[in-house]
């Protein structure tokens, strides 16, 4: 295909680095977003309560569609589906930040999600193409999932200092140009290519349904504080979520090619990984989104000060994964990941310690607590949950541990900040 | 309702609280479904 061997190692680097920029702005951008809320909530007037769907619509929609959209990329072609999937993410960025009410931007979030999630399969099915399998292969594979770490990082930091600078419009504004570059250089530096042995079935049905019943149920959760449990709006809401479960389940057992195959409940090892991943996300999703909030609201620092205190957090999260590989090696994963929860527990706790007048120090201590239990534990239960499973249905279980962390992100946010916001006066989420 | 400086913050102090109980909640899962089985199981 290419010539020299220098030409060809050349190309390859310059294709994953497409890869990994593309990467970088998806993660950047969920964190840069929580930074960001306050002034988000401050301009376009959200409700009480209403705040988390910023966050939420696009981890729902990211969710939802991953597994789908992992099948999509092998029938359809891997650079077309990435560039369609970029293509997406850059037009709703653009909406994003031209957002006039909350609606639209929820809307413009979705459509963010949708095209994440799109994009984020499709690159790591190239990266897998383009290098060979063995060290080459995983000193990519490295590369794409550090620049993950360090987008998260970044979108703390970047966050906040576009926030106060530029205003919080910015950081979706970034995206377009690099979006834009980013679909020119696929069809220049990345190789189309297919899976042909790939089954050709989508579970169109099971993505809505499940994506669907998630959304509703997100929205009854946020109604229990708005209206109360035994509202007829709530208790409708609720019992359609379940319906369309319901559906979903049905739909799994009749179609040739399931979304979510039922038999992988049946596997206990990776249905106990995912329901750590499930938990750990809800408890420290939204803690970190609440800190912030706090931070702004409650104490009046700038969203700048605020993304600073997030970096314990992220630093902390490479030493607990790092601290987690060692502990599974010697006690295994059930330990690690039950003493990761528990440090994740303590952090919390110590969060609890805030006061109105300060609490910058249990800020601190609980962000660089949770990094560190939620870096072990990541690592405990994506290593026990995927090994689960045999070599050739890796990627359905890591993407199965993926969407189960996404909905755990969701359904953390939609019942905590609706407690908090239900027991805080002012509000932590409302303006007006 | 009376802004109190307790009231400034009881909302976030109770959210955390309740994290802490969704953890500990992962910690009896992960008790429970890996007790006494640390090979990896193969389907």
């Amino acid at each position: 295909m290419h010539a020299g061997g220098d030409n060809r190692v050349g190309r390859k680097g310059a294709a994953l680095a497409l890869l990994c920029v593309a990467q970088f702005v998806d993660v950047l951008d969920v964190n840069a977003v929580i930074v960001a809320l306050h002034s988000i909530g401050e301009d376009l007037g959200f409700s009480r309560a209403g705040l988390q769907w910023v966050v939420s619509a696009y981890v729902l929609f990211f969710a939802g569609f991953l597994l789908l959209s992992g099948r999509v990329a092998d029938l359809w072609g891997r650079r077309r589906t990435f560039a369609l999937g970029l293509a997406l993410f850059t037009a709703a960025s653009l909406s994003c930040g031209l957002s006039v009410s909350p609606e639209m931007l929820v809307a413009s979030r979705a459509v963010q999600g949708l095209g994440a999630a799109i994009t984020a399969p499709a690159a790591l099915s190239i990266i897998t193409t383009i290098f060979e399998e063995g060290p080459e292969r995983d000193r990519a594979v490295a590369a794409w999932t550090a620049v993950a770490a360090g987008g998260g990082a970044a979108g703390l930091l970047l966050g906040g200092l576009i926030t106060d600078s530029l205003g919080w419009e910015w950081i979706f504004f970034v995206n377009v140009p690099v979006g834009v570059a980013g679909i020119s250089l696929s069809y220049v530096l990345l190789p189309e290519s297919r899976d042909p042995s790939a089954s050709r079935g989508l579970d169109l049905l099971g993505a809505g349904t499940v994506t669907a019943g998630l959304v509703l149920l997100v929205l009854g959760l946020t109604r229990i504080e708005e209206a109360g449990l035994g509202s007829p709006a709530t208790l409708a809401t609720l019992g359609l979520a379940v319906a369309l479960f319901g559906t979903f389940v049905f739909v799994e057992r009749r179609v040739a090619d399931p979304l979510v195959p039922l038999g992988l409940f049946r596997l206990r090892s990776l249905v106990g990984a995912a329901l750590v991943a499930f938990t750990l996300t809800a408890a420290t999703a939204p803690v970190s989104v609440l800190v912030t909030l706090y931070l702004q609201n409650t104490l009046g620092y700038s969203a700048s000060f605020a993304g600073l205190t997030g970096l314990p957090f992220s630093l902390c999260v490479i030493a607990g994964s790092v601290l987690g590989g060692r502990i599974a090696g010697r006690s295994g994963g059930g330990a690690t990941m039950s003493l990761g929860l528990m440090v994740v527990a303590a952090s919390a706790l110590v969060s609890a310690g805030i006061t109105a007048e300060g609490g910058v120090g249990y800020v601190l201590a609980g962000a660089a607590l949770s990094g560190l239990g939620l870096g072990c534990a990541s690592v405990a239960s994506t290593a026990r949950g995927t090994s689960a499973v045999e070599e050739g249905d890796r990627g359905l279980a890591s993407g199965f541990m993926n969407t189960s962390a996404q909905v755990g992100t969701a359904l953390g946010l939609a019942a905590l900040i609706s407690l908090a916001s239900a027991r805080t006066w002012p509000s932590p989420v409302a303006w007006r | 309702m009376e802004v109190g400086a307790e009231a400034l913050v009881a909302g976030y102090r109770l959210a955390f609280l309740v994290a802490a109980g969704v953890a500990l909640f992962g910690v009896v899962a992960a008790l429970y479904f890996f007790r006494g089985a640390e090979a990896p199981r193969k389907r």
